[in-house]
């Protein structure tokens, strides 16, 4: 009788003891560390909520906060409007759009690093091949990575780039789950374009739009790679985002205690981002 | 209903549809070949046909849900070729009703006529009025997905009535309920039919559906129209074997004709009668004189309250007998017998001949 009560928590207990290990044990110490300075060798120094007093006065802070949100909203935006586009046009399945759409998708399992690596040669002042098209079509050339006004729209461009065919192939996907009657019964009911697309298809993905904006948020929050390797942060910590300034504070200049404390607010951020939005557009979403 | 809801939506011109020479296919495959097909105004008529005959296809080519390659489509004598189906004053309830899933009932029969400017105040004024006639009032404001399949089924309705269309088409309407509501809301289509008075044209592969609204039916089969006759007259007079077998359960014997049958026409290959149109005689003294007889084995016996089927299996073709009475016929050997004026005959391809 006890064992048989125990039994679905004893089936449960390896998946649960990966999940404490690997992802609840890191978040508590965390937690922990911000309140203590610490460079990873000596003793580690109690001092209380100082590391959140320094970040809540450093400019810098403040700065990278602006990043990450400015990089959020633009990759956001960005990301759901194309790979909607997108996949209204690819929507048809012919082999054209199959061929299209695998090609759109192939960047999204190209290792981020690689991508980075070739990104940068593209984006490249001098010798890039985007500043090359740009001179034949007889447009001026764009400082892509140096320029402190675009380097973080350069980055953006990449991370949708690579992030366009999984959204798109979600979008196609979530099309093809719409009944075509839906559409019948519309046109026998005189709707407008508008308002089949207003009152048909945004209803019917918007599980699929909901999906997408939130993993697209906790993404550009995480954004790591392309900056370390593109940019570095610069210039003028023009592209410095959360992620990166908290390895640059971990690993670079050992200040475990304060980047746990970034870590603890980035934690925090994502949290509350997710919450609005499940209590603002989440409420709206047609679950079939 | 009330009687201010009949005069509302009754009125205006009835429509009668026609097609002429309608060919259509998909890929490879031809559906239609040349249909030609009157729907009478003010009529119920049903396209009746087992699956694949093109029934559905004939009802979307007149939504303009379905193109056509070639041939012509007129409603009121208006070729139909450019009209958007939203233009063609018709409303299709669908076999799985298609309704709006994000809409609740009330918005479900709304749309239509906001697509169309009808008044708020006139909408909501219709909307209240159907769906107290169907029986929907308390359920206005709930989705479809927490309605049950007769009520989604009445919303499909309401929805194509909001919108007082001379023509109703429906698309096998009745197939997704189970057999009680189906009786119900066959009765209640009838009388929708007689209050409206506008056309309605409905598929269905069920003869029962067919026979019991139908005012018109007609019989498709690949594509071709096998018959197209009243309920009485495609019962009592199928034109062909196909419709003969169709209509009626069980459907009508089909025996080969034979040198015993006496007085039978001489080119007649087949002879058909009803079940509740034959006999089962114990010896053959007892077989009416005239009449057809054929001896076999009674194999078995069906009690169905009213009446008693019996099943003869003679030498590889099997009959059917219905009986109105219910003194059982013991198993054994028997007669299946039929009346020379209850007989149908049929030339070898099928066809019923005149009499002769």
């Amino acid at each position: 009788m006890k064992l048989a009560k125990a039994r679905p928590y004893l089936m449960i207990a390896p998946a649960m003891a990966v999940i404490g290990v690997f992802s609840l044990y890191p978040v508590a110490y965390m937690l922990y560390l911000s309140f203590f300075k610490w460079n990873m060798m000596g003793p580690k120094i109690f001092i209380g909520l100082k590391n959140y007093g320094d970040m809540l006065s450093s400019t810098d802070f403040r700065q990278v906060l602006g990043n990450s949100l400015e990089y959020m909203l633009l990759s956001v935006v960005a990301a759901v409007s194309l790979s909607f586009l997108l996949a209204l046009f690819l929507r048809k399945n012919t082999a054209v759009n199959r061929f299209l759409q695998a090609s759109v998708f192939a960047p999204y399992v190209i290792s981020f690093v690689s991508i980075a690596f070739i990104w940068s040669w593209f984006m490249d002042s001098d010798y890039g091949l985007l500043n090359y098209v740009l001179k034949l079509i007889g447009l001026p050339a764009v400082d892509w990575l140096n320029d402190p006004h675009v380097a973080l729209k350069s980055l953006v461009i990449v991370s949708v780039w690579k992030g366009l065919g999984f959204d798109t192939l979600l979008f196609v996907s979530a099309f093809h789950t719409i009944p075509a009657y839906l559409y019948e019964a519309a046109r026998l009911d005189k709707a407008r374009p508008f308002a089949v697309f207003r009152k048909i298809t945004l209803p019917m993905l918007s599980p699929t739009l909901f999906f997408i904006i939130l993993t697209n948020i906790i993404a550009s929050f995480k954004t790591f790679e392309t900056i370390s390797i593109m940019t570095q942060g610069g210039p003028l910590n023009s592209t410095d985002t959360l992620a990166y300034y908290i390895y640059q504070y971990g690993f670079k200049f050992f200040k475990i205690g304060y980047a746990s404390a970034v870590g603890v607010a980035l934690m925090l951020l994502v949290g509350i981002f997710t919450i609005l939005y499940f209590l603002t557009l989440g409420r709206r979403v047609h679950y079939r | 209903m009330p009687d201010s809801c009949r005069h509302s939506m009754t009125g205006g011109a009835m429509r009668k549809i026609e097609l002429r020479g309608i060919h259509k296919s998909y890929g490879a495959e031809k559906v239609l070949e040349g249909l030609d097909l009157e729907i009478e105004e003010g009529s119920f008529t049903v396209l009746l046909g087992p699956s694949g005959c093109g029934k559905s296809t004939i009802l979307r080519i007149i939504a303009g849900l379905e193109s056509f390659s070639s041939g012509k489509l007129s409603i009121d004598g208006k070729d139909m070729r450019d009209v958007e189906p939203g233009d063609r004053d018709i409303a299709m309830v669908f076999q799985n009703y298609a309704l709006y899933p994000t809409m609740n009932v009330y918005e479900n029969i709304e749309f239509g006529l906001k697509n169309r400017q009808v008044p708020k105040d006139e909408r909501s004024r219709r909307i209240r009025e159907i769906a107290d006639l169907v029986g929907l009032g308390d359920y206005l404001k709930k989705k479809p997905q927490f309605l049950s399949g007769g009520q989604r089924q009445r919303v499909a309705l309401a929805r194509a009535i909001a919108r007082k269309p001379q023509i109703f088409l429906m698309d096998e309407p009745l197939s997704n309920l189970d057999a009680k509501l189906r009786a119900q809301i066959r009765t209640d289509l009838i009388e929708l039919h007689r209050h409206l008075g506008s056309t309605f044209v409905y598929v269905t592969h069920d003869q029962v559906e067919a026979m019991s609204m139908g005012t018109r039916i007609v019989l498709l089969e690949e594509g071709k129209i096998r018959q197209s006759a009243g309920p009485e007259e495609l019962y009592a007079s199928p034109a062909n074997i196909f419709s003969a077998r169709f209509i009626g359960t069980p459907p009508m014997n089909i025996v080969a004709s034979s040198e015993a049958m006496p007085n039978i026409p001489k080119d007649a290959r087949f002879v058909g009668f009803r079940p509740e149109r034959a006999g089962i005689a114990l010896d053959p003294g007892d077989v009416p004189a005239g009449a057809i007889s054929l001896p076999g084995e009674l194999s078995a016996r069906e009690m169905l309250g009213a009446e008693i089927l019996y099943r003869i299996e003679c030498g590889g073709q099997s009959v059917s007998v219905r009986l109105y009475d219910n003194k059982r016929i013991p198993y054994g050997r028997v007669l299946a017998y039929a009346r020379r004026e209850n007989l149908l005959f049929f030339s070898g391809d099928g066809e019923r001949l005149a009499e002769a």
